[in-house]
């Protein structure tokens, strides 16, 4: 649970937009991890998946898929791009439990960027 | 169809090249759909981002040329580094029309203007 409320200081709510996955980079788990400090100082927090991003979704038992179980089990919002799960070539029934299916990426992703979140990084 | 203004700006920065990684597509993708849904829309293509505006010819593919051509044509601002541009020989003549070619005081005028901005880089 988030040990702190949200400051003063800062946004309220931050978003990360993950297009890139672990096997090639550092950089989902470095956004992870800033996502999951953001939380526990009482931030609402959301992930969007997009790209090969979409490939840290998958069931298992790997460090990001129990990182991102954890924040989910913090309150924090996951999505993922239905397109590109299909571009990746594995079905939902693979996704970590608790992932939602966004209805239409891009326009999903915009609302996620422009009205859900204050802050938006990607990696 | 650009639905009604939304009275919010969104600002995209591409320094990601075309063919080389999924940002190219992710990031004009979301101009485009950002307009459509009534944002005002910039795009600054820098670095090899630029690449993306030298994209004129239809493919049998994934099109980020084209799709640039739809953010220009639904109302979106799309510009390009000057510096990044001559350092790769783009110039009017070979690049997308309705492209503009301008320096990082451009850049800077987007940002004043932008409620959000993305960057795809790295």
């Amino acid at each position: 649970m988030p040990s702190k409320q949200a400051g003063e200081e800062g946004p309220r709510s931050f978003g990360v937009i993950i297009a890139r996955t672990v096997s090639t980079t550092e950089r989902p788990l470095d956004a992870l991890r800033l996502a999951k400090a953001m939380r526990s100082q009482g931030r609402k927090v959301g992930i969007f998946l997009v790209a090969d991003g979409v490939y840290i979704a998958k069931k298992g038992r790997t460090e990001v898929a129990g990182i991102l179980s954890q924040m989910m089990a913090d309150g924090v919002k996951v999505y993922v791009s239905p397109e590109h799960i299909k571009a990746a070539g594995y079905s939902i029934d693979r996704l970590i439990p608790g992932i939602e299916i966004a209805e239409e990426t891009y326009r999903d992703l915009v609302t996620f960027v422009m009205e859900e979140y204050e802050k938006v990084i990607i990696c | 169809m650009v639905k009604k203004d939304k009275g919010k700006t969104l600002t995209i920065i591409l320094t990601r090249g075309p063919y080389i990684s999924d940002y190219a597509d992710v990031a004009i993708n979301t101009a485009f759909q950002a307009r459509r849904m009534g944002y005002k829309v910039n795009v600054f293509l820098y670095l090899d981002g630029v690449w993306c505006a030298h994209i004129k010819n239809d493919k049998e593919f994934n099109n980020p040329g084209e799709w640039l051509r739809w953010c220009i044509k639904k109302g979106a601002s799309v510009a390009a580094c000057h510096r990044c541009t001559a350092a790769r020989d783009l110039e009017e003549s070979n690049i997308i029309e309705g492209v503009e070619i301008g320096g990082v005081y451009r850049l800077l005028d987007m940002l004043k203007e932008s409620d959000k901005v993305l960057t795809f880089m790295g």
